[in-house]
């Protein structure tokens, strides 16, 4: 089953929306209350990232009993090194964004730890598409 | 229905009186874990969603919810009979009526010795702290204060479960150490009769039926509404000196059932929070990762003002909590060793530290189980094709929550026909739309008669 959401570059107030969503929609499914951490934690780094660094993004979500595949997919800055960007501490985050407690560059490295599988695709200039993926079963 | 039947079976001390519910929906819609629905025009309750916290009774305007107790006579099968006691029972007396009227007229009508539950307060406090040390302890640690919130938390937010402090309340952990006292003077264990005095529905059913543990140590429960109306007449014409309030040694545990009393003695990255609508909200964030992270502690109490507002709790919340505060700002106790002896004395120091390793013992609760129920079903399979119909009922349902069907919500509505519980027809907004000729009229009547038990009140 597919579930899609916009999300806005810049509208902190909401971001955690599509997070929250996902959630609930999880726990109506039954999902271990081991995985729906995870996907939890993975999905809200990512859902902020698009909000304190793009300009908007899509994300689709794609739950089956066997995986759950969730497609972050934004237009944006891209990330020039990610090497870098999977460091932790590493930030680009804007002062205005440290300021509200986001950009503090744990997002990346703790998004992987969480995923069982993670495909980031970028272009600089363009956007990042980034791939999480969760086993179930 | 299938899946609920292979479930234990949850007990509860709130019941519908189903001469007196009307079907109204008031408790239907303020429910937090979706537990009420309305059928045959009455009021019923899942068992396996509710978590006893009384938002249903607090909304119904028919009397129609009422709360299970042991008979008062029970006590009489003790010869030494203790009447357990929340602070907030002092708190339903201005400064006219002290601390020690309350305990003499809880002697009153029979009891033989009378002990405050904050005086546990200190060695809950202790064991919390211990458990803080542990390597499996998650923060923010979640209190295990309030007996509505660690099952809110069982039904709604299983995931959440490990940030408990798996600690015994303190109303365990006092009735364990004053039975211990009392066994210390020599009086026959099996002739102790412990009664605690509870403020709300949700005590009730943590001493009846405990979760994480196998056996409560309170013999029974008096409603605090029962023993106020006992003790009323007592405290208010008891005119003798000992009858001033008086401050117990550590006044703040006092306060320790309002909100706050558990922060208060913590340092500022402890957060407390009443009322359970607000304490899911935060619950929320917390699941979703969007809590602060500088927040170590919660103190989650489900009633609006904590205790104080208990939904046995006779008198006006905010009143009891003037009246609590009162307490706390008195001046230290002057009284001699001697005199707090003296079996006329209110006896408030706080016991002692847990050096003793059967209370040691005696402290800590088992791994607590989910009893998720917001699943469609346990089948994931399952649960998408329930999901998929779920979808396509909400298209042409009118969103408008009016509670006719007899579900609080048009999405509880789809969920419950998606579950094969609810029927469509029972949209009486549809019916309307729908209907054009006689036979969908009779159709019509009948199914909001199995609904609301009549069409009108002529029925």
């Amino acid at each position: 089953m597919k579930f899609e959401y916009h999300v806005e570059g810049g509208d902190f107030l909401n971001a955690g929306n599509a997070s929250g969503n996902i959630k609930k929609v999880l726990k109506k499914l039954n999902v271990d209350t081991g995985v729906l951490k995870r996907v939890v934690v993975a999905l809200y780094e990512a859902e902020v990232n698009i909000v304190a660094h793009a300009y908007r993004g899509t994300i689709t979500a794609d739950i089956s009993p066997k995986k759950i595949e969730i497609v972050l997919d934004d237009e944006g800055p891209g990330i020039p090194d990610i090497g870098l960007a999977m460091q932790q501490g590493y930030s680009t985050a804007s002062t205005k964004v440290r300021e509200m407690g986001f950009g503090a560059g744990m997002g990346l490295p703790n998004i992987k730890a969480n995923v069982d599988d993670m495909k980031i695709e970028t272009e600089v200039g363009k956007g990042t598409k980034l791939t999480l993926s969760f086993n179930l079963g | 229905m299938t899946t609920h039947n292979k479930r234990p079976f949850f007990h509860h001390a709130l019941r519908i009186n189903k001469n007196k519910c009307i079907g109204c929906t008031h408790c239907m819609r303020t429910c937090p874990t979706d537990a009420i629905r309305i059928r045959g025009g009455k009021a019923s309750v899942n068992p396996d969603k509710c978590v006893d916290c009384g938002m249903c009774m607090i909304s119904c305007k028919h009397d129609a919810i009422i709360v299970e107790q042991d008979d008062f006579q029970k006590i009489f099968n003790y010869k030494c009979r203790v009447a357990l006691v929340p602070s907030v029972l002092m708190g339903q007396f201005d400064e006219k009526s002290g601390t020690r009227s309350v305990f003499e007229g809880l002697k009153s009508v029979g009891f033989t010795h009378v002990y405050e539950v904050s005086r546990a307060s200190s060695l809950f406090e202790e064991a919390q702290k211990e458990f803080e040390k542990r390597p499996d302890a998650e923060f923010p640690l979640i209190s295990s204060f309030c007996p509505a919130v660690i099952r809110l938390i069982q039904v709604r937010f299983p995931s959440l479960l490990k940030h408990i402090a798996l600690i015994k309340p303190p109303l365990d952990i006092a009735a364990a150490h004053c039975r211990n006292e009392l066994k210390k003077t020599g009086i026959n264990p099996a002739e102790i009769g412990i009664f605690y005095v509870s403020p709300c529905a949700a005590k009730i059913v943590a001493i009846k039926h405990p979760v994480g543990e196998k056996k409560s140590s309170i013999d029974g429960v008096i409603n605090m509404d029962l023993v106020y109306n006992k003790i009323y007449s007592f405290v208010s014409n008891d005119k003798a000196d000992s009858g001033k309030l008086c401050r117990p040694a550590d006044n703040t545990h006092v306060a320790w059932e309002l909100t706050g009393g558990e922060c208060i003695r913590r340092d500022n990255h402890a957060m407390a929070i009443d009322g359970i609508h607000n304490v899911i909200e935060i619950l929320d964030k917390l699941e979703n990762g969007d809590l602060d992270e500088n927040i170590n502690f919660l103190e989650l109490r489900a009633c609006d003002e904590s205790c104080a507002g208990g939904i046995l709790v006779p008198g006006n919340r905010f009143l009891t909590v003037r009246n609590l505060l009162q307490r706390v700002n008195l001046p230290p106790c002057d009284k001699s060793e001697e005199e707090k002896d003296n079996p006329a004395c209110a006896n408030c120091s706080l016991f002692g530290k847990c050096g003793n390793e059967y209370l040691k013992e005696a402290f800590n609760l088992e791994k607590l189980q989910p009893r998720s129920m917001l699943s469609l079903d346990d089948d994931m399979e399952k649960a998408l094709e329930k999901m998929e119909h779920v979808d396509t009922i909400m298209q042409v349902l009118p969103n408008i929550d009016c509670g006719m069907c007899g579900s609080p919500s048009c999405q509880s509505l789809a969920e419950d026909i998606a579950r094969g519980i609810a029927e469509i027809d029972q949209c009486v907004f549809l019916r309307i739309t729908a209907t054009k000729d006689a036979e969908d009229v009779k159709t019509l009547k009948e199914s909001v008669r199995n609904v609301w038990g009549r069409i009108n009140n002529n029925e």
